[in-house]
């Protein structure tokens, strides 16, 4: 189960506000960058479906 | 059936006499005719009265080419729980009933088991008795309202299934974010409308994240089941917030007032319920500028911080460094050498003059310095005092002198010498005669011996 768009953005704001802190090593903030980068893509991936889905409930339902 | 008369009466000595509940029983028959069964009545209400029963009792009432007419009307509460609206005085109304005979009253009335406003003033009055209630219910506050979800998943949209609500809706999102729409399926218009939108709405409720509830333009009578309490009360009791796309941007219903945003159209909704994918893009790209800035920046600091470290670590500024600091030690070292030299001085003073204030202090030398003056200060009071106690006895013994010279005036001796003795008996002086008793020893004490005595009668003096 791929992560919803909302998740992976609220991640990715994390990552960037833990980059822009002063207290973050060099080495901890390549690890960051470099998750914030797959996330980038994935949320790309994830605005480029085209496809809506449409669901017509039963009435009886 | 022979009518009647006092003629009659009087010929006829047996006419038929009805009974009461004959009559009565007669009129409920001809009021049962399927002309007055289950009818629609239309007319104006007056003379509204709500029983503290809980039924309705009024007329319907119609003035036509100036004749008045009257039917009096009942609803029972049973029925009267189920009207949508409150009836009041001067509202043109369609009811339907049946005309029924109350015997036991001898009246007979209309009694309603539907009733609707009719004409449009009256279903604009009706709303705005809704609007009254829900406004008094709370359902229009503000403080209701809640705030969409930016990312919606599972967009609910109650509509009709054939309309263009449902494609612009489709369109708009499609274009915009990739989102999944559940359709749940009403009809927009007619009689029994609201009640299959308010069953829609309830139908989707826990499988999305949003709701819109939508309808194309139409008249006000095409809107009016949007005003329905049902629908707005399933739209207030949503547990996710609902956007209202109802009609055009002019018409306001009351499941508009209600929804936690009201959209002008069925797109406007669709473009309110999720992001925009250009937005989105822009906003990654940004996300992903500022991260990679920062590192950079990052890494530059690190490269001055490291070619800072390697010069400051370099053969020659070593050597510089450490001619730097062998001139400052050599440079130290006189300074405090000179310091040394100069302090030294300074502590031999102050011991001089510390060794003299100390001299100046020992007991000795103040007894040495001061012995001349305390000696003769005690020659001079041992011979003050001499002279005082050499005074003080000279006095005392002419004080003295003259005290014997008294004394001796009054002693013993001087009444020895006149002829008196002193008569002691067990040792002490006998001053009365009661002290005595015949037979007692005593001594007698002269100026020159004594003599010893026996007493032989006692007197008394007659004064005693």
């Amino acid at each position: 189960m791929t992560k919803k768009y909302e998740e992976m953005i609220t991640d990715l704001k994390e990552i960037v506000r833990k980059i822009e802190d002063n207290e973050t090593s060099l080495e901890e903030m390549i690890v960051l960058y470099e998750q914030g980068t797959t996330l980038v893509h994935q949320c790309e991936e994830k605005l480029a479906e085209v496809e809506v889905k449409i669901t017509e409930l039963g009435r009886e339902s | 059936m022979d009518q009647v008369t006092l003629d009659k009466w009087n010929k006829n000595q047996d006419p038929h006499i009805f009974r009461v509940s004959e009559v009565s029983a007669i009129i409920s028959h001809l009021l049962e005719n399927e002309d007055l069964q289950n009818i629609w009545i239309s007319g104006e209400i007056t003379n509204f009265k709500r029983h503290s029963s809980g039924h309705l009792y009024f007329s319907l009432f119609e003035k036509k080419s100036g004749k008045e007419s009257v039917i009096s009307c009942s609803i029972w509460k049973s029925k009267a729980q189920y009207l949508d609206f409150l009836p009041e005085d001067g509202m043109e109304v369609r009811a339907y009933g049946s005309v029924s005979h109350y015997e036991p009253g001898g009246r007979y009335s209309f009694q309603i088991t539907q009733m609707r406003p009719s004409g449009a003033g009256e279903k604009a009055l009706l709303i705005e008795q809704w609007r009254r209630e829900m406004a008094g219910k709370g359902w229009f506050n503000s403080e209701r309202k809640r705030t969409l979800p930016k990312f919606p998943e599972k967009i609910g949209v109650v509509t009709s299934p054939t309309g263009a609500v449902i494609h612009d809706i489709e369109n708009v999102i499609s274009g915009r974010f990739p989102a999944e729409i559940i359709l749940s399926p009403t009809i927009v218009q007619g009689p029994l409308a609201h009640e299959d939108i308010a069953r829609a709405i309830g139908r989707v409720q826990g499988m999305v994240d949003v709701l819109i509830v939508g309808r194309g333009g139409g008249s006000n009578e095409d809107l009016f089941s949007f005003n329905h309490p049902v629908v707005v009360e399933a739209i207030v009791n949503s547990p996710v917030p609902v956007i209202s796309a109802i009609g055009h941007d002019v018409d306001i219903t009351l499941a508009d007032l209600a929804a936690d945003i009201s959209a002008s159209t069925p797109s406007h909704a669709a473009e309110l319920c999720v992001p925009d994918r250009k937005s989105e893009y822009e906003n990654l790209v940004h996300l992903k500028k500022r991260m990679f800035l920062r590192l950079i920046q990052n890494l530059e600091r690190s490269q001055e911080d490291l070619n800072a470290v390697r010069d400051r670590l370099s053969f020659f500024r070593l050597q510089r460094e450490m001619g730097i600091r062998r001139e400052n030690l050599v440079e130290i070292s006189d300074r405090l050498l000179r310091a040394g030299e100069a302090s030294r001085q300074r502590a031999h003073s102050l011991l001089l003059e510390l060794k003299g204030r100390i001299d100046g202090r020992n007991p000795r030398n103040i007894l040495i310095r001061e012995l001349p003056d305390r000696r003769a200060f005690m020659i001079e009071l041992t011979e003050r005092l001499t002279k005082s106690v050499s005074a003080r006895i000279a006095r005392e013994k002419t004080e003295l002198r003259s005290m014997s010279a008294i004394l001796a005036a009054h002693g013993p001796k001087e009444a020895f010498k006149r002829g008196y003795c002193l008569v002691h008996s067990d040792g002490k002086v006998v001053r009365s005669v009661c002290d005595i008793h015949p037979g007692a020893m005593v001594q007698l004490r002269f100026l020159n011996g004594t003599a010893d005595a026996e007493i032989r009668k006692v007197q008394y003096d007659e004064k005693i």
